[in-house]
């Protein structure tokens, strides 16, 4: 076939696509659907960036304003919360994944953590049940039927119409004839997700390597179910008939296999509740009220040799008391990292599940890629454990050394970064 | 009547003989006792969990030893949302939601642990819990065995032959829709069984449960009208198959999204970091009734002093400190109840704006209603929050007035410089275990119902309009 001949096939492809209403319908539909989602995300992800931006300003004049009437570090220390936030990286308006639910920004203080680390929940609980029309969502559960619609009556409609004995008779029928049709409908179905992605990721300057494992994943996840219509639309049966079990397909692979999976599976993955963590941890920082101080200060120096107190304290101590709160971290430290491995497990369970079901797989790609995932999330929280660390090491040689108070040093406090 | 009867048994033995229809029923089914036994499951154990938790968090208080009352205030108490009976059929915000509270003096912790960031979110689509199979499932399953029910007749050309037999549209389609409507039964009856099981040891959410059973039949049973209506008025099965296919994509699917999405960005909330930013702000901005030197409670003190006719604190048959704790925590409470009716109304204009999506999507309705009749919804989670709080107010309240009324002034003045002070002004336990312990139910099944009626009605006109759709595609019209 010379490239003149294949030319003229595909227009003759495109000139039947425009003429039948139902595909080009579809594709609008399709279309429209990407753009509404891409500029949802570019909105939603634009309005977090803002709100972070905006809180760290404002933390930083409220913990100004909290600070200046103080005459201590320990009060400092006390009274004073630093912010931290997980910044949306560039294709997050693509797959807002986690951000729905979980928190992007997070104040801490130098009392025990595990007290604050789980603190904050999404704004609306509504909202979070409902989820997000994002172009994730898209890609793994309407492309499909789009794609099912596209193709499904690729031959049976040519049967109806009385041709399909005649086009058959032609040499080369299906590469001449049926290839083009699937390659053209697939490729403007990709299109209509690609194209509006790319303008998302422009906004936010993604770089081409992230850009390019996106369209990746979106050409595989078309690819696949192109592939399965068109072989489902060869088969001599009725239109409804394929088209109907196209869906079920659908039915099978994108609801039923992770329904399975997550109803019977995960909840055999064991773990600490929560819950358990926080009453672990407040046991313990309370019990130290009542326990004389050696109980708490003597571990405690034995994790920080350099801060060893000699003299005897008073009832109140705020030395005696940030060592108790970390102290009550200690106490909870075991069953937090159970409690993170228990997420993470879950989360491997979730990752072998997608070997079977596309819609999985692509979503566990695109928010691998737009880091608004759960692994996304457990390494927002593991950097915010290394924060409380960092302003550990800033209160507590202030504390430890006795150095006398100036309100200036406060403002050499380690930032979130 | 007969031939109606003639048709739904024709209809039937179709149905026994075509593989697809099998297979969907058959993965459906499966699907939806899967649903149901694991739904049931999880709900029973998260159920044990958070009341194990709640009791061993009461407990716990109960039995602190003798303290300073003050340090109970701030040991605090945890407290949990323990699930409402009716959740194992639609867990609705459940998971979503904060499970945990904090609660202790002066102070608006968040709720903690909800589930949807603990488990891997496997499902975007939407948790595969009971309601989601009826809601958004089931009209698919209607759609695959429905959709040529007519057109199947017109494109063989048995439709005009029946009709030339006398037998009127009508009579054919409501022969069809026997068949649907025996299937949503199915599905239906699959609900009552789990819902009667969900509500066994609770005989006062039978009211609910029945309600819940009734609403969802009233929506498969739209669903059918609609699956009938559409092959009576398409020419060919596949047109009818894309239409309805179309119609379950863009209504259970895309437009609630689609809504959420608009309520975010229309009525944006300000982030949870935000509020507490404000909160402790202006709490901050009441003074600190810790001190008795602080500026603003001076007044306060004076008029203490006034009314019992003396002229300083060390005179009064009472700690002032304790009184001065009672009125920080009153000011205080009100700025957090501020706070949270802002929230809450906020959060309700944009359940307002999804409500109002309703009127494109039939699902968005029942949604909205089987929520609130189980408990799940954003009204059930609101007053969680709004019994914790009155619940802290009550026992912090308690504790300071026990600081008022037990400690001695001039011990409570030097106890945190002077270790026998400290010991002399701790409360005996006792006190602890006077107090009530937390337990949470969901509003009364009425009150729900009730509270679902507008749901409920526009649920009602959706089925009116399907009715007088379907009647109207059947009228007599010639072939």
């Amino acid at each position: 076939m010379t490239t003149r001949t294949s030319t003229i096939g595909w227009l003759r492809e495109l000139r039947f696509l425009l003429r039948d209403s139902t595909a080009v319908i579809a594709l609008a539909v399709l279309l429209a659907l990407c753009i509404i989602a891409t500029a949802i995300g570019i909105t939603t992800i634009t309005a977090q960036q803002d709100d972070i931006a905006r809180m760290i300003e404002a933390d930083r004049a409220d913990r100004e304003t909290v600070q200046a009437p103080l005459g201590d570090f320990g009060d400092a220390a006390y009274y004073s919360f630093y912010v931290t936030y997980d910044a949306p990286s560039p294709l997050a308006f693509a797959a807002i994944g986690q951000r729905d639910t979980a928190p992007y920004l997070k104040r801490i203080r130098l009392l025990a953590l595990e007290g604050q680390i789980y603190n904050g929940e999404s704004p609306n609980p509504l909202l979070a049940q409902i989820g997000a029309l994002d172009l994730s969502f898209i890609a793994a559960y309407v492309l499909p039927l789009i794609l099912i619609v596209l193709l499904y009556d690729l031959k049976a409609r040519e049967r109806m119409a009385g041709r399909l004995t005649l086009l058959e008779g032609m040499p080369n029928a299906r590469r001449r004839l049926w290839l083009p049709r699937i390659v053209l409908r697939a490729s403007l179905a990709f299109a209509a997700i690609a194209l509006p992605f790319i303008a998302g990721a422009l906004v936010f300057s993604a770089s081409a390597t992230e850009i390019s494992l996106a369209l990746a994943g979106f050409a595989a996840i078309t690819a696949f179910w192109a592939l399965l219509a068109s072989l489902l639309a060869l088969l001599p049966w009725p239109a409804a008939t394929i088209g109907a079990t196209a869906v079920g397909v659908w039915l099978l692979v994108n609801v039923f296999v992770p329904a399975s999976v997550q109803n019977l599976i995960i909840p055999t993955v064991d773990g600490p509740q929560g819950a358990d963590i926080a009453l672990v941890q407040r046991e313990a920082v309370n019990d130290a009220w009542d326990l004389p101080k050696s109980a708490t200060l003597d571990p405690f120096a034995k994790l920080f040799p350099e801060y060893t107190i000699e003299e005897a304290l008073q009832p109140f101590d705020w030395r005696w008391y940030f060592a108790f709160q970390h102290m009550g971290d200690v106490a909870a430290s075991e069953l937090s990292a159970a409690y993170r491995d228990s997420i993470r497990q879950r989360d491997q369970v979730a990752a072998r599940a997608a070997w079977v079901s596309p819609a999985l797989a692509i979503q566990r790609h695109l928010q691998r890629l737009a880091r608004t995932d759960v692994r996304a999330q457990l390494d927002y929280e593991a950097s915010v454990r290394d924060y409380h660390r960092e302003l550990q090491a800033f209160y507590l040689p202030l504390l430890f050394n006795k150095v006398p108070y100036d309100g200036a040093r406060l403002a050499d406090a380690p930032v979130f970064k | 009547m007969s031939s109606i009867g003639t048709i739904a048994r024709a209809e039937f033995s179709w149905l026994a003989r075509s593989r697809l229809a099998q297979i969907s029923g058959w993965l459906f089914a499966a699907l939806l006792a899967l649903c149901v036994i694991t739904s049931n499951t999880f709900l029973a154990q998260q159920t044990e969990h958070r009341q194990s938790h709640q009791d061993e968090a009461s407990e716990i208080f109960a039995n602190q030893p003798d303290r300073h009352p003050h340090r109970m205030v701030h040991y605090g108490q945890y407290v949990f949302r323990t699930p409402a009976p009716l959740a194992s059929i639609d867990p609705g915000l459940d998971a979503y939601g904060g499970t945990s509270l904090f609660l202790e003096g002066h102070r608006k912790n968040a709720a903690m642990f909800a589930g949807a960031g603990e488990g891997a979110a496997l499902v975007r689509l939407g948790s595969l819990t009971p309601a989601f199979c009826l809601q958004v499932l089931a009209p698919l399953l209607l759609i695959l065995i429905g959709h040529g029910s007519i057109t199947r007749e017109r494109e063989t050309g048995t439709l005009k032959a029946l009709m030339a037999q006398g037998i009127s549209l009508r009579d054919i389609a409501i022969g069809k829709l026997v068949v649907l409507f025996c299937v949503c039964t199915l599905c239906v009856a699959v609900l009552a069984l789990a819902a009667i099981s969900a509500t066994n040891a609770v005989p006062n959410e039978r009211s609910a449960a029945l309600t819940l059973v009734a609403a969802y039949g009233t929506y498969l049973t739209l669903w059918a009208l609609v699956v009938i209506t559409v092959s009576c008025l398409c020419r060919q099965s596949s047109n009818a198959f894309l239409t309805l296919a179309a119609f379950w994509l863009l209504s259970t699917l895309v437009i609630p999204r689609f809504a959420a999405d608009i309520a975010k960005t229309s009525a944006p909330l300000e982030s949870a970091f935000a509020r507490h930013m404000q909160v402790t702000a202006e709490l901050r901005a009441l003074g600190d009734s810790h001190n008795a030197n602080d500026p603003n409670y001076q007044d306060f003190q004076t008029k203490v002093l006034a009314e019992y006719g003396v002229a300083s604190p060390e005179e009064l048959p009472i700690n002032i400190r304790g009184l001065l704790a009672v009125e920080g925590e009153r000011q205080g409470a009100q700025v957090l109840k501020r706070f949270s009716t802002e929230d809450q109304q906020a959060r309700q204009a944009q359940q307002q704006i999804i409500t109002s999506a309703g009127a494109l999507s039939p699902m968005l309705v029942l949604q909205t209603a089987s929520q609130a009749i189980a408990g799940t919804d954003l009204r059930a989670y609101h007053r969680f929050l709004d019994e914790a709080e009155a619940y802290r107010l009550q026992f912090v309240q308690t504790l300071n007035m026990l600081q008022a009324t037990e400690v001695d002034y001039a011990l409570d003045r030097i106890k945190s410089i002077d270790v026998q002070a400290e010991q002399s002004t701790r409360v005996s336990a006792d006190a602890w275990r006077q107090l009530p312990a937390f337990s949470f139910a969901p509003a009364p099944a009425a009150v729900r119902i009730g509270g679902a009626s507008s749901s409920l009605l526009l649920l009602l006109l959706w089925f009116g309009a399907g009715g007088c759709l379907f009647l109207w595609s059947t009228r007599w019209r010639p072939l």
